[in-house]
Formats: C-alpha cells, structure tokens, sequence
C-alpha cells in the first residue's frame, strides 16, 4: 500500500496546493531569536506541480516582553544582573514592532526541481531606554529616557532550490539556498529620537545582515489518513561571507536550526485547518557590532491556522503563533503572539 | 454605518454562512454514502483515448474500480492478476476500470501499462474522487455488484491488494 502524496494543483485543494516545495520558512532574521518560524511550504502545501506561482506573505511581530532565559525580565535585571559578566549595567529595550512583506516567485520545471525567491520588505520600530548603569534606578525608564529608531526597505532576499526526487511521490525534498546580504546593514540606520538620537540602531535590528548565508534544508511530508496529511521540515542557515568583516567594525549573524512539524485537515477540498509546531535554534551574532550576549536562544511556537482556496489556483492562508518554550541567553525581547497571512497564486 | 444597513450586512452574512454549511453537510453527505450494501457513488473513467464510462451505464454488470499508479510498486503487481481476472470473466459482465493518479508528465508511462491491460485505464487528474473521498493511498478497489450497490469497500481493507484468493472469494460469486 503506497500512501499518496499531493501531487496535482489543478484539482481540489489537497490535490494541491501551491507547487513551490521549497519556500523558505522564515523571511528574514533581523533580531535575535524572535522572527517568524511559521513554515510557509506547510501552509500552503507541498506540490510537485510544475509551472510559475507568486506568493505574497504578511507577517506582524511585536516584541513586547523582556525575558531571560525561561521566564520575564524586568529592567532591574537587565541592570543589576548584566548578561555580560565585565559589564556594570546593560541596555534596557523596550519594544520591537517588525511588520514583513514578502514577495516570492517560485518556479517548477519539471516534479523534481523548484526553485524559489522570496524577498521581504521589512519595516520595523524599536524603543530603548539605553544602556543604564547599575544599581538600577526607576528613573532610568522614565518617558525622557526613551529613545526610537525606525527601519524600512528592503531587507536580505533568499534564493532556494529544491530537488525532491528522491522518492515517486516526490515527498521527500532536499534543500540548498543562499540568503543574499540585499537588505541596508551596519550601521545605516541611527535611532532617530531621545536621548541616543544619532546613534547606530543596533546591527542585527538593520534591514540586512551584510551577510551571504548558505541554507541546507529537507522536507518530507505524507497522507496518514484519508483526512490527514503530516509533514516535517528542517533548515540550517549559517553565513558564509560577510561584508562588514573590518576588524572592529565586523558583524556576522548567528547560525540557525529551525524545524517544523505538524497536521494538515484534508476533509474539505476547499478549506484546511492545520497545526503548526515551530522549533529555532540561533546561536550568538559574532563581531564588534554584535550584542553576543543578547542574541541566542531556543525556542518554540504552536501555531493553528487556516488554508482557503479562494479561487482556481489562489490561496490564502492565516495563521497566529503563539511561543509555548524560549530559553534565551541575556535578555531579549519577545513577543506574547504574533501573525501571519499569505496568499499565493498559479499563473 | 447605519444600524439598518448593519443588520442587513449581517443578515446577509448569516444566510450565507448557511448556505456555505448547507453546502458543506451535503458534501460530507455525499461522502457518507460510500458504505458497503448502498448504491455506489457515481464514478465516470475518462480513458487514454478520450471516451467516457460512466459506472451508471453499466448497471447490471460487476464493476471493480481500481485505483493505481506507475510508481506504486503493489499496484504493478496486482495489475497483472487483475487484467487476466478481468479478461477470463469479461463474458460474465465483468468490467473493470482503471483510474491512474499519475501526472499527466508520466502520460508515456501510463499508455504503456495500460497497453498490457485488458480494461481500459484513464488519469484522475486529482487526488479526489467525489463520493469516494480523498485517493490517500493506493492500491485502493471497490467493487460494485450488478445492482448498482457497492459490495466492497476499499477503504474498509487493511491490506486491498488483489489476490487470486481474494478475487475468487469476493468477485467470483457476483459473476454466478
């Protein structure tokens, strides 16, 4: 007995969804070990349906909670408990809001190979009260002490390849890709209000890395029953090129692990509901412009959503994540929720 | 908005959301009716060379419909069985009909098996079949008697390969 795997687009929408195997599952990482694990692929099926398709995803992540570790922060911690051992104090960061929009075009020559670019624009708002010595007074995040940055452009696109015949079904697909450094880094942004007005906005919250990153990823997936699909994913990325690489003046972005897994509900051609499971692993940025000790962790995301066929070859998708688990070294910020909505399309 | 235009919005909205669920439970309903001793869901098998067999148009004959793949190992082995099954009980209103979930790319793979077979094979074309559900493994078979009602539930086996034992034992009467 062989089980199926999606193979058609043309027909119902387990028949399949969008072709692109290889959709990349995060657009971009612009901060620490926040961003945005949902598996896109998973969300609107994999396929080995050949021809173009275009793909639109929105993505809303508002950092809004200072933790370390397992558990909250509190700005006393982050000042009289520093995650750099030498230091006397250390930054306390308010919110991070990060709004994504990325755009892809994925092509299929033939069952086997797909190859996909996905490029985001990112727009993102940043609070901090500074770095504040210790022993840790009130009165250094009082309103006056708030200082703002905003970034907006375009950030570092990636570029996926899949091959996925290995097996018949085309189920089991491998993955190679590079993110490309296209997005401003550095320090081109400066926080533009409060008391740090003219001072570089952090490296790794700039629109791009400055980094080329080599991705390696694999993906299989299966029908379980007649009304159920599962499917697995994992990816790697680590930079391989750096191009703020002045002694003193370098920065290159943690490796980083991510897996996905979960069900998709095939009852109903026209509408899916699916559960997501969400794991990264990143580990520190490196380099002079790189917080170090602030910017690694592990942590994990449940994620419900929802798949519609609106129309002969589009599909939209929506899907809230919501973090079950974050160890995360020093202290970060991190969101209680966040978002995504997609749409993709046959030509 | 007017409160007016808001109730009219949602009255609107709620007659439509009753429709969709309308739609839907008949839908599922559909599906229900794949149970052994029923009438058997309408199938039509659109073959290789273009004509259409519809199961309707073939009441008072025995119908196996057979679900395979080039790429499913179990299917290629049972094939043969089937085609000589089929063959050797053809003048005793047996037909059989095949429904290939290949893609249309593996098109020159499909005429060739079937050109080994005595029934006649059609594509698909998708991962659905109304009335039998989602075609989530194969091999999968049903069998629909003289009657128009299903004998044999593929979905119901737990191993839906055809054997030569199996074909005597749940076919072979119906030909009597």
């Amino acid at each position: 007995m062989t089980s199926i795997s999606r193979r058609w687009r043309s027909g119902a929408l387990a028949s399949l969804l969008p072709a692109f195997a290889s959709l990349v599952p995060a657009p971009a990482w612009a901060c620490a070990t926040c961003g945005c694990t949902l598996s896109a692929d998973a969300a609107t099926g994999y396929s080995s349906a050949t021809g173009w398709r275009v793909s639109a995803e929105f993505d809303f992540i508002d950092q809004d909670e200072l933790r370390g570790g397992t558990h909250r922060a509190t700005p006393g911690q982050v000042v009289d408990e520093p995650a750099d051992p030498t230091a006397d104090g250390g930054e306390i960061e308010k919110d991070t809001l990060n709004r994504y929009l990325t755009l892809g075009l994925a092509y299929s020559p033939g069952a086997n190979w797909n190859f996909d670019l996905r490029v985001p624009y990112v727009s993102r708002g940043h609070t901090s009260y500074g770095d504040q010595d210790q022993p840790f007074d009130p009165a250094e995040i009082a309103p006056d002490q708030l200082s703002g940055a905003h970034v907006s452009g375009l950030g570092d696109a990636k570029l996926i390849a899949s091959w996925q015949g290995l097996l018949p079904t085309h189920s089991l697909g491998l993955q190679l890709g590079l993110k490309l450094p296209t997005g401003r880094y550095g320090t081109a942004v400066n926080f533009d209000s409060g008391p740090m007005a003219g001072d570089a906005l952090d490296a790794s919250l700039q629109a791009g890395t400055g980094s080329t990153d080599l991705i390696v990823g694999a993906y299989f997936f299966r029908a379980i029953s007649q009304d159920f699909d599962a499917f697995v994913n994992a990816q790697y990325q680590s930079a391989i090129a750096e191009r703020q690489n002045d002694t003193g003046n370098d920065f290159r972005p943690g490796n980083s692990a991510s897996m996905s897994f979960g069900l998709r509900y095939e009852a109903h051609p026209g509408w899916i509901p699916q559960l997501q499971v969400n794991l990264l692993h990143k580990a520190a940025d490196q380099g002079a412009l790189a917080d170090r000790f602030d910017t690694a962790g592990t942590v994990a995301y449940l994620s419900p959503g929802l798949t519609l066929k609106a129309a002969q070859g589009l599909y939209v998708y929506g899907f809230v994540q919501v973090p079950v688990y974050s160890n995360l070294d020093g202290y970060q910020l991190f969101p209680h929720w966040s978002a995504s909505v997609g749409l993709s399309y046959a030509l | 908005m007017h409160s007016e235009s808001r109730r009219a919005c949602l009255r609107a909205a709620g007659a439509f959301a009753l429709l969709g669920a309308g739609r839907w439970d008949r839908a599922n309903a559909k599906e229900e009716t794949l149970r052994v001793g029923w009438p058997a869901p309408a199938a039509t098998l659109t073959t290789l060379d273009g004509s259409r067999i519809a199961t309707p148009d073939l009441i008072g004959q025995v119908v196996i419909l057979t679900f395979w793949a080039t790429w499913c190992s179990p299917c290629r082995k049972e094939l043969p069985l089937l085609s000589a099954y089929a063959a050797e009980h053809a003048a005793q209103g047996l037909r059989v009909l095949g429904f290939s979930l290949d893609t249309p790319d593996q098109l020159a793979e499909v005429r060739r098996i079937a050109a080994t077979l005595s029934f006649p094979v059609g594509l698909v074309g998708s991962d659905r079949l109304p009335g039998y559900g989602r075609l989530w493994r194969i091999p999968v078979n049903f069998t629909i008697g003289r009657d128009g009602r299903l004998v044999e539930n593929g979905w119901d086996d737990r191993q839906p390969v055809w054997t030569e034992e199996r074909l005597a034992r749940v076919v072979t009467p119906l030909l009597g």
